[in-house]
This record gives structure tokens, sequence and C-alpha cells, in this order.
């Protein structure tokens, strides 16, 4: 364990939070928008979610490994569950509170159900809907750490390796890329966010 | 061209619409009003199928809406809603061309809808085409909005409270710029409002309508001559037209039901009778209660104590006029006269009532301040 290894630990834990926050946003988008097409079901479901949602991570990953075993799959599946949920409450309420003038107008001009959520609803959500992928994704750069747990690797492995020899320096190899990296993909969401927000909606003086 | 034949909604038990019929002609441009609640909102969603009657049917050009696809039925039909409901996403232009965009127009057809639309209402296109709703006044939104209802040239245009939420201003010229694209284009318009003055200014007819009911339907000068209830009498308020100054008369101006005495009357019980009311002339009448003169306290005292009744002292010294007079005749006449008052007969020539100068000014006051 030493600063060499850490460029490749950085890769594997950047893979895990990419793929886990991709299979997470893809996920939660669908999962909310069809929560958002039937409210009524969200009395029941959003509750259920937010239960499962307080289990730790590590519980969840340890009763995994269980099952499954060291696989990638195990890690990949277990981050990207909880990577859902952000994006799923942030798209559910993204497009439930878009304002109903907006759908009436676009029911009006003969929209068909899916050119309205397309043309209309999702555009005007998606600054709430970003904003859950940014907490979706810097959440995943922390639980990420668990993946060294089941012996996967990661930036995980310098804090686990750290803690059990008792050698600070070695906990913050880990933590210190681990919070660095959770900034910058943080800011690169930001940025995202930037470019999906509709022009007419973004704040006077962020015109270009 | 748009027909409802005994369309009634209920929800439950309760009745929304009640078995409303009508037919709005090609070209016109229909109002519908009433208090809230009175379902016209929902009339007007009807057309476009954003509601669905329980019962009856509606027919547009002589086709039953309900086998028409609902999607294709409203890329058909113009829609301006109160809220305007620009989409914020989307410019100027991209917000004119929804319906054309829907219904597959080429870019270039698109482009030259919404420079001709724009051009309509005088707003260049260099300024705003690419401008986003958040950028414009309301006046400006719901003029775009009125653009996008029309871009794809629909037969029909509805509009539910389209500049309820704009200020007076902003809404006569929006009402003056819908009229005149109503008549240029010669489209069919249903309007829904609350506002009567708009009712009025902008309407070929009006229906108005009250617990899911049609009250009334007429063009607004018969609704104007004879509104149906109380109701719509309240609703049109202001603009039912007061009786001008010029048409005021004597009757107008007159103090009804005054004491008459016929001429075979004593002098005594006159004079008892005069002091009773503290006045100094006596209306005569005769048998037929037709006016015969007047006869006044001065008489007699003068020659009261050589006659018995008071028909010898009747004197017609005191200007007389009819019912139908003109007022302001009556007026000079009082003024010029010197007299204190005028008698005001009818077309028998019996007693109606006096003009006096406290009943004219009363009659004035009434007309000044109401």
């Amino acid at each position: 364990m030493s600063i060499h290894d850490l460029p490749a630990a950085l890769l594997q834990h950047l893979m895990f939070t990419v793929i886990s926050v991709a299979i997470g946003f893809v996920l939660g988008l669908v999962l909310g928008i069809l929560l958002s097409r039937k409210p009524s079901l969200s009395g029941v479901v959003l509750p259920i979610l937010s239960v499962f949602n307080t289990i730790p991570g590590i519980v969840f990953i340890g009763l995994l490994f269980l099952v499954w075993g060291s696989h990638l799959a195990t890690v990949l599946v277990a981050l990207g569950i909880y990577a859902t949920f952000p994006v799923l409450k942030n798209t559910y309420a993204g497009l439930i509170s878009v304002d109903p003038q907006y759908i009436e107008a676009a029911r009006g001009c003969g929209m068909s159900a899916g050119q309205s959520l397309f043309r209309v609803e999702l555009p005007l959500a998606m600054p709430t809907i970003i904003g859950g992928l940014r907490m979706s994704t810097v959440y995943t750069v922390s639980w990420a750490v668990l993946a060294s747990m089941i012996g996967l690797g990661g930036l995980g492995t310098f804090i686990y390796a750290g803690l059990s020899s008792n050698d600070n320096g070695l906990i913050l190899l880990g933590a210190i890329p681990a919070a660095l990296l959770a900034f910058v993909l943080g800011s690169l969401v930001d940025l995202l966010q930037r470019h999906v927000v509709p022009k007419g909606m973004r704040k006077a003086g962020e015109h270009a | 061209m748009l027909r409802f034949e005994h369309v009634s909604l209920s929800y439950g038990p309760q009745k929304i619409l009640d078995d409303l019929s009508f037919e709005i002609q090609e070209g016109q441009m229909a109002v519908l009003i009433g208090p809230s609640g009175c379902g016209k909102t929902t009339t007007l969603k009807m057309i476009n199928r954003l509601i669905e009657p329980s019962a009856g049917k509606i027919y547009i050009n002589g086709e039953n809406i309900i086998d028409k696809d609902k999607v294709d039925l409203r890329r058909h039909i113009g829609y301006v809603i109160q809220q305007i409901g620009l989409f914020p996403n989307m410019t100027v232009a991209q917000n004119i061309c929804v319906v054309p965009t829907l219904l597959k127009y080429s870019k270039e057809e698109c482009d030259r809808i919404v420079r001709r639309m724009l051009d309509m209402v005088n707003m260049p296109y260099e300024q705003y085409a690419h401008k986003y709703p958040s950028e414009m006044s309301g006046g400006q939104q719901q003029r775009i909005g009125i653009l996008r209802a029309l871009a794809a040239s629909p037969p029909i245009v509805l509009m539910d409270e389209p500049f309820s939420a704009l200020d007076p201003m902003t809404r006569r010229s929006l009402q003056q710029e819908v009229r005149s694209l109503q008549q240029k284009l010669n489209k069919t318009f249903v309007f829904v409002t609350h506002d009567m003055e708009e009712a009025l200014d902008l309407a070929d007819v009006i229906i108005f309508m009250n617990q899911g009911k049609i009250v009334q339907m007429a063009p607004p000068e018969e609704m104007l001559a004879h509104p149906a209830t109380g109701q719509i009498q309240d609703f049109l308020g202001k603009f039912i037209n007061d009786p001008s100054p010029k048409d005021l008369t004597a009757a107008d101006f007159m103090r009804a039901g005054v004491y008459t005495v016929s001429a075979s009357r004593g002098i005594n019980e006159c004079v008892s009778m005069m002091q009773r009311r503290n006045v100094d002339t006596l209306i005569v009448v005769d048998d037929q209660k037709k006016y015969q003169g007047t006869v006044s306290i001065a008489d007699i005292r003068l020659t009261g104590h050589v006659v018995k009744t008071i028909e010898p002292l009747i004197r017609c010294n005191t200007p007389t006029v009819h019912a139908g007079d003109n007022a302001k005749d009556c007026f000079d006449l009082l003024i010029s006269s010197g007299a204190s008052y005028l008698v005001v007969l009818d077309e028998e020539e019996r007693v109606d009532g006096i003009i006096t100068k406290t009943s004219m000014a009363s009659a004035m006051a009434e007309q000044l301040w109401g």
C-alpha cells in the first residue's frame, strides 16, 4: 500500500461511482416518471423507499456480498440502488411541481401524453432532476469506499488499511482523494446543470 | 358550425351542466358569460374534449367530436388560457409553432408562420422571435399566447378568460386586437369571460349561463334591450342606458298624489282644509275628476263672504302641462311664468301631480347623482 497504488485505486473508485450513478440515474428517472403518472401510488411507494434508504449502505453491501459473493456486480448493484433514491425522489418532485397551466396548455395544444412529458414537463423539471443527480453523485463517491470492504479495491482500500494499521497518513491518502473526487464530480454535474436547464428558465444575469 | 345537443355533465348527484343546446355560426364571436361556477369554462373545455360530457352530443361542422381522435381534434382548435401558459423552456418562435410542429410542418413553413404571426400584432420578428416568455410583459406574453392558438389556422379558437389577469389598459388593447384578428381571419371564436363590458364589446352573440343552464342567448344589443332575467340585468348594470336628460318628461319631475277638491265644496270647508295642509291654493276638479282650475286663499278672503261654494272663485291662471311633455319645457315654463307650481294632467285632463321647484330640484339631483 503506497502512493504508487493511488492512481489505480482512484480510477477504480471513479469507475464504481460513474457506473453506479449511471444505473441509478436511469432507474431513478424512469421510476420517478412512472410514479409521477400515478401520484396516488406515491403515498405508498415513497415511504417504503425512505425506510429502505435508511438501511446503512454497509449493511446492504454486506448482505448482498453474502448472497452474491465478491463480484463487481455486487458493488455496482448496491451502489446503483442507493444512487437511485435521490434521482427518483427529485424526478417525482420535479414533475409533480410543474405548474398545471403548462400541462393544460400542452394538452390544449394537442400534445399526446408522451409529447407533453418530453417537450414540456421533463424540461421544466430538469433543474430539480439534475439536483438529484448531484446528490446521488456526491453520496456515491463516499459509499464507493465500502467496495474495499469486500475486497474490490478503490480508495476505500487505503482507508481500511490505515484504520487497521493505525496509519493516519494512509487514511488521509484515501480520504483526501475521495473528497476531491466528490468535489470535482459535483462540479461537473453543476456544469451539466447549466447546459440542460432550459435557457428561458435560467435566472436573470445567467443569459449568455 | 358548432352545435351542442342536450349536453349535460354531472359528477355524482351534482349537475354541473344541465341540458345545454345551442348553435354558434361560422365566423361568429360567441361569448359565454355568467357568475362563477355557472359552467361556462366547463362548456368551453368540452369543445376540445378536455372535459367529456356525461350525456349529449357536440358537433363541429356536422361531425360528432366524440368520433374524432382527441389529440388530433385539439390540434385543429386554438386554445388560449387565462394563465397564458407559454412554455418557459421555449422561445417565442417555438411557442408560436408548437401546433405546426406537432402537425409536422417543415422548418421553413414554421418560420414563415412565425414571421406572419408576429407581423399581425406588430411585434418585430428580429426583436421578439428569439426571446423567452420570462423576458416579456404579461400583455406581450398573452399576445404570443393568442398567436400560438392561431398559428395552425384552426377554424375554431377557444379563449378561457384570456385577459382577466392583465391590467385594464393592456386588456383594452388586446380586446381590440382580438376583435380585429377575428374579423380579419373570419374564424369562429368561443370566448369565456365574467366581464360584461368585454362581452358587450367583443360578442356577436352572448350566451348567459347560470347554474349549468343557458339563461339567454342573444346579440349584445338585444340583451341590453331585453335582458331575460333580473340577474342578467344586474350583470349588464351600468351598461343599460339610463334615459338621457333629453328624454325626461314632466312625469319624471312631478310630485304625484296631490290633493284635489270638487268645485261644489263650501268655502269654509276649503279654508280649514288649506289651514290644515298649510297651502294657499287648492286644485279643483269636476265630478269626472277633470281639472277645472285653482282657488286661492286671497280670492276667498276678498269675495268669499258673498258665495257659498268655491265654484265662482275658480281661476285658470295656473299653467298646466301634460305628463308626456318635455321636462326642459316644463322647467322653462315654471321659471318664466312665475307660478309657484305647474299642474300636470294626464290624457283625460285629470290631475296627475304638480311640479314645484322642490320636486324639480330633487328629480335633477336624482339624475345627477343617482
